[in-house]
Formats: structure tokens, C-alpha cells, sequence
């Protein structure tokens, strides 16, 4: 009972949005769509939710063809960045919406429709607020009644695309929790698209990081941040700095300094190193160490944000964890790579 | 309180003594002033003026006399019956064009928009003549549409045709940019809620318009019945049965008869004050609502 999607492809026009992705979600699943713009992750919440139509590939639901079912009967619950309220109806006819639209012989009665839309106003923390339209709640209400409106159908998939796009820090963190909450109580399958990876990793059981129409890996947070598969996922994700070298003889050199590869398996030749900031540190001595110059130092924060400049003149951002004596700018400073990955460079 | 008359008690002789680079001389921003009152004056509300004047020259008994002729009454009958089709036609047509103009893309799409402003661009009595051209007894269709006993031309019928081509524009004119700038999302989400596609449109594109739609159907209305180009060379001025209202009031001045002309001519001006009265009030709810729409 899962959700299987296999080859699928969509193209507009010339250019290619989705190229063959294919992935399962288990029932009762959170899957996040992490990548940046352009790099298809809406389109394929769109596919699923039968906003567009796929090229090519499949879809099976709960053992349903489910490119096959049309989009009113998918029972897909859609949630945009901008809420898309039905902007003429109160908060409760918003709500409603769903219900009231099927058929009359599955249509719950009036007082049955009143009631599911005060449970569910319950639900999303909303009670009483059936009357306001919705240009008279905040952004963060505004987003949960949007998805009140979605849980009325009692829909199969939640579809979430940027949901707290347009929400302030703040709301932003608060509802991401509480929006796990709900979907961990009510047993939904969710997934949903953001190009905030904090947000992706810190809210969804797999993430699936798309880059130009692809997934280049689907996995746990902590596998994707941690071992990313391809180059793009270990540049993208936290923040990394990249330093172009060469391997020979299992050693990385870069800036005419050897590292060890701590057993990467890389052939030799050109490779890339993605190194996040804080795996940075100031070296000792005779430890093999990349010389660079500190041309800024911002101390605020839990770390403090130091930019070195290379001998090839390339910036690369280092954070140490606050309290150490953070280093003048114009000093000179050897960084010592902690971790690094290394990725066989492209031509 | 307190605080609010002691600021405007600063604020206004700062206002005084500093002067905005914008800010004109009295003797500048009066003089602009009365030159803009002038000119309305003078070229809109005394000729208005002149129409009631005019048509009451001989007392309201001879303006009842002269709208109860069977001619004019006729004249009314017709603009209304031919308004009454062409208004509908173009809301239909105006909603449709701006539905698939706002909500889809396709190939044309800005030719269609080209095409929907040209009967702006066009001289009314181009319109006329095409349709001469192409529905006269010599025209294109003319024998077909003879053999089957139909007649367009100087008839109802070629009426509502030209004033059709002429309000054309008007409601989707009014739809498109409202509608562009809602985009699809809310039809959408209606859709995988469950609705059909009529449901998504009667609750929740058509609401959404709605005041737009109305101040388009308005408009559209204004045209219709006061259209006199097109519709004069379609018409064939057949006394009492191709005949609307501006050409009766034509009529009825190259007869000399100008308490005639201008009590037909006091009605059409009396429509065209209702419409600016509807479409004032109109506005005032209109851009509440989208004010309303818009703050985020």
C-alpha cells in the first residue's frame, strides 16, 4: 500500500521539467522535494496532484493506476505558498468547499457539514474564526485554514508546495512543527516541496533532492546531509565550500597541500572537495594545512563567521564555534580540513 | 487628542513657511482649476442641459406627446430588443474569450487579444459596411441567405450584428486583466477538492469577478443602445421598423422636429447618467473589494 512512481517525465516544450524520477512513498509517509528553482519539484507535486499531465512513466496508488484517476477524483489534498482561499467565501464556506461540491447523494447534510467544519477549525487551532473572509487573518491562520480546507476531503495525499513560503520566520518554525504533529496524528501521506533545506531536513522522514528535472538521491535526512551521492547534493546542502584540486597517489592536493582522502574512493585526476563551513579549523603546527588570509570576521551568533582568502584568491567561509579568539582581518591562517567530500570533477 | 491637535498645530505653519517644490502659487492652481471646470462646463454639461431644455421647450405635455408617437415608441422597442441580444451575446462571449485568455495558454493567444480590441480601433461605420458587403442582396451570403428567405440587412437582425461588432470588447475588456492577475490557483484547488468544471466556475471564477462583470455589462449596455454609426448604415431607416433610438433622434431633427429629437435624445442621455450613477456606485463597493483582495 504505497505510492509508486516510476519514469516519470514531463516536458514543456523543448525543455525537459521531469526526466524520468521515479521513487516509492510508503503509506503514512513525509517526503520532502528539496532542490532549487527550476529543478522540477513542483511540477511533480503537480503531476501527482493531476494539475498537469505526465509525458511519460506511471504512478500506481494503493494498486490504482493514479495518472488515471481524474484530478477531482484523486481525493489529493493541495496546499499553495499563497493559500489560495477562495477569497468571496468566509472562512467556514472555504472549508466547506469540498463537502458541499459532491454529489448530492454523497453530500453530508448541512448540520453534518457544520460540524466537520468546526472540528476541523478545532483542528487547526482556529476555533470560532468560521466567519472572518480570509483577508482578515494573518498569514500563518490563512495557511491553516488552507489546509483545513484540504484535511475536509479527508484526502489520501497531502500535496504541500512552499507552504510556508510566504510566512515569517518565526510562524515558519512554529507551524513546520505542528504541522508534523498533525500529520503523524491523523496517519496522513504527505509530501511536500521546498527549496529550504533546513525546513526539508528537519521536518520529513525521506528527502528527495531533485536537481534539473531529476532525483539525484532519496533518503533520510540525516544520509542525505551526511552522505550526499553526488556532487550537486554536497554543494547544495550546508552551506559548502568547494575546492578544486587533483588526487594522485591517495592523497588530495590543493593549493600545493596533500590531504588524505580518509578512504574516498575517487580516481585520480581533477576532483572536487566540498568542505561545510564548520569542518573548517585553524591548524597547528605541522599538521598539513591550506594558507589563506581573513578578509572578514563576523562574531555575532553562536559561531563566528570568518571569510579566508586563498592564495588563488577564491573565498572560503569558515565557522568556529563562538568563544574561541576569532582571528584579525589581514592574518594570515592555515585551515585544517576536517571532513570533506570528494567528487571527480566535471568537465 | 491632545497630541494630535499639537501636531497638526507644528506641522501646519511649517507647511506655510517651507512651501513643496511641488506646491503651485494660488493664483496658478486656481487658474487650472477654473479652466478644467470651464471646459467640462461648456463642452459636457451644457449640452446635456440643452437636451432637457430642449426637449421640455413646450411643456411636458408636448414631451409625453411627442415618446408616445407610434414611431418612437417603436424606435424604443427596438433599441431595447436589440440590446437585450447583443448584451447577453457579448457577456458570453467576453467571459469565454477572458477565461481562455486568463486561465490557459495556447497558440494566438495574443492575436486574440489584438483581435478582441479591434472594434475599438475600427470606425463604427467600417463595421456597417463589411456587414453590407457581406449580407446585403448582393453581397457575399446575400442570394444564400435570400433562397432561404432570410433577411440581415436593413433588418433586426443585421441591428444586432453591428451592434454586437461594436460592443464587442466591453466585458472581456473589463475580465481579462481581473482574472489575469487572479491566476489559476483557486480553480485548482476547487478541482481536487471534487468540483466540476462548473461548479469551479459558478462558485468560485464567477464570484470572484463579479463586479467587474457587472460595471463590463454596464458599460456594454451604454454602447449597445447608444451606437449610431455602424447600426445607420445597416439599418435602411425604414420608419417604425429598423429604426433605434439615435437614428429616430436623427430622424426627427432632419424633420425640424427638435422637441421630437430631443425628448427621444432626453431618454438616451437619462441612460447614459443612470450608468455613471451604477457605475459610481459600483466603483466605490468594487474597489473596496479589491483593496480588500490585495492586502496581504
Amino acid at each position: 500500500m504505497s505510492l509508486i512512481v516510476e519514469g516519470l517525465t514531463k516536458r514543456f516544450g523543448a525543455h525537459a521539467a521531469l526526466e524520468s524520477v521515479s521513487f516509492t512513498l510508503q503509506r503514512g509517509g513525509f517526503l520532502a522535494l528539496l532542490g532549487p528553482s527550476g529543478s522540477g519539484k513542483t511540477t511533480l507535486l503537480r503531476l501527482l496532484g493531476g494539475l498537469e499531465h505526465a509525458d511519460g512513466g506511471a504512478v500506481t496508488y494503493e494498486g490504482q493506476d493514479w495518472l488515471g484517476v481524474p484530478t477531482r477524483e484523486r481525493r489529493a489534498g493541495l496546499v499553495f505558498q499563497h493559500y489560495a482561499l477562495f477569497r468571496h467565501m468566509r472562512v467556514a464556506d472555504n472549508i466547506a468547499f469540498g463537502l458541499r461540491v459532491r454529489p448530492r447523494r454523497e453530500r453530508p447534510r448541512r448540520a453534518e457539514i457544520a460540524r466537520r467544519v468546526d472540528e476541523l477549525l478545532a483542528l487547526v487551532q482556529l476555533e470560532g474564526l468560521g466567519d472572518p473572509y480570509p483577508n482578515q487573518l494573518s498569514g500563518g491562520q490563512r495557511q491553516r485554514v488552507a489546509l483545513a480546507r484540504a484535511l475536509a476531503i479527508e484526502p489520501k495525499l497531502l500535496l504541500l508546495d512552499e507552504p510556508f513560503g510566504a510566512l515569517d520566520a518565526k510562524v515558519r518554525k512554529d507551524l513546520r512543527r505542528w504541522l508534523r504533529n498533525l500529520h503523524d496524528r491523523l496517519g496522513l501521506t504527505t509530501i511536500f516541496v521546498t527549496h529550504d533545506q533546513e525546513e526539508a531536513l528537519d521536518l520529513a522522514d525521506d528527502v528527495a533532492v531533485m536537481n534539473e528535472g531529476r532525483i539525484e538521491q532519496i533518503d533520510s535526512p540525516q544520509n542525505v546531509y551526511s552522505h550526499p551521492k553526488t556532487a550537486f547534493i554536497a554543494e547544495f546542502l550546508g552551506g559548502s565550500n568547494r575546492l578544486r584540486g587533483t588526487v594522485s597517489g591517495g592523497r588530495f592536493i590543493v593549493d600545493g597541500v596533500a590531504l588524505p582522502t580518509n578512504g574516498a574512493r575517487v580516481p585520480d585526476g581533477e576532483t572536487m572537495a566540498f568542505v561545510r563551513p564548520h569542518e573548517f579549523a585553524f591548524a597547528g603546527n605541522g599538521e598539513p594545512a591550506i594558507p589563506a588570509t581573513v578578509t572578514n570576521v563576523l562574531a555575532a551568533g553562536s559561531t563566528v563567521r570568518i571569510d579566508c582568502s586563498r592564495q588563488n584568491g577564491e573565498v572560503v567561509e569558515v565557522a568556529l564555534p563562538n568563544g574561541a579568539r576569532p582571528p584579525q582581518i589581514g592574518e594570515h591562517v592555515h585551515l585544517k580540513v576536517l571532513v570533506h567530500r570528494l567528487y571527480p570533477a566535471q568537465l | 487628542m491632545d497630541r494630535e491637535t499639537a501636531v497638526s498645530g507644528i506641522s501646519a505653519p511649517s507647511r506655510i513657511s517651507s512651501p513643496g517644490a511641488l506646491e503651485e502659487p494660488r493664483i496658478v492652481k486656481v487658474t487650472l482649476i477654473a479652466i478644467a471646470l470651464g471646459f467640462i462646463g461648456l463642452f459636457l454639461v451644457l449640452p446635456l442641459v440643452a437636451v432637457f431644455i430642449e426637449a421640455f421647450r413646450n411643456g411636458i405635455a408636448a414631451y409625453f406627446a411627442s415618446l408616445n408617437e407610434p414611431d418612437a415608441i417603436a424606435a424604443i422597442k427596438l433599441t431595447l430588443l436589440v440590446a437585450a441580444i447583443a448584451v447577453p451575446l457579448n457577456l458570453i462571449f467576453g467571459v469565454t474569450a477572458a477565461w481562455a485568455i486568463a486561465k490557459f495558454d495556447f497558440r494566438g493567444k495574443s492575436l486574440l487579444i489584438t483581435l478582441i480590441d479591434l472594434p475599438f480601433s475600427v470606425s463604427p461605420v467600417i463595421a456597417g459596411l463589411v456587414y453590407v458587403l457581406l449580407f446585403a442582396a448582393r453581397g457575399w451570403f446575400g442570394p444564400a441567405l435570400e433562397s432561404a428567405g432570410m433577411q440581415i440587412i436593413f433588418a433586426v437582425p443585421g441591428l444586432v450584428l453591428a451592434t454586437v461588432f461594436v460592443t464587442f470588447p466591453f466585458v472581456a475588456r473589463e475580465l481579462i486583466p481581473v482574472m489575469q492577475e487572479q491566476g489559476r490557483e483557486e480553480e485548482e484547488v476547487a478541482i481536487s477538492l471534487g468540483a466540476t468544471g462548473w461548479q469551479t466556475f459558478f462558485r468560485v471564477t464567477l464570484p470572484n469577478v463579479k463586479w467587474a462583470l457587472i460595471y463590463g455589462v454596464l458599460l456594454c449596455n451604454a454602447r449597445a443602445m447608444g451606437e449610431f454609426g455602424a447600426v445607420s448604415v445597416v439599418s435602411g431607416h425604414i420608419r417604425g421598423q429598423t429604426v433605434t433610438m439615435p437614428l429616430q433622434v436623427e430622424i426627427l431633427y432632419n424633420d425640424y422636429n427638435l422637441v421630437g429629437a430631443f425628448a427621444v435624445a432626453s431618454l438616451l442621455a437619462g441612460l447614459a447618467m443612470l450608468t455613471l450613477a451604477v457605475k459610481t456606485v459600483l466603483e466605490w463597493q468594487y474597489g473596496a473589494e479589491l483593496a480588500a483582495g490585495r492586502r496581504d
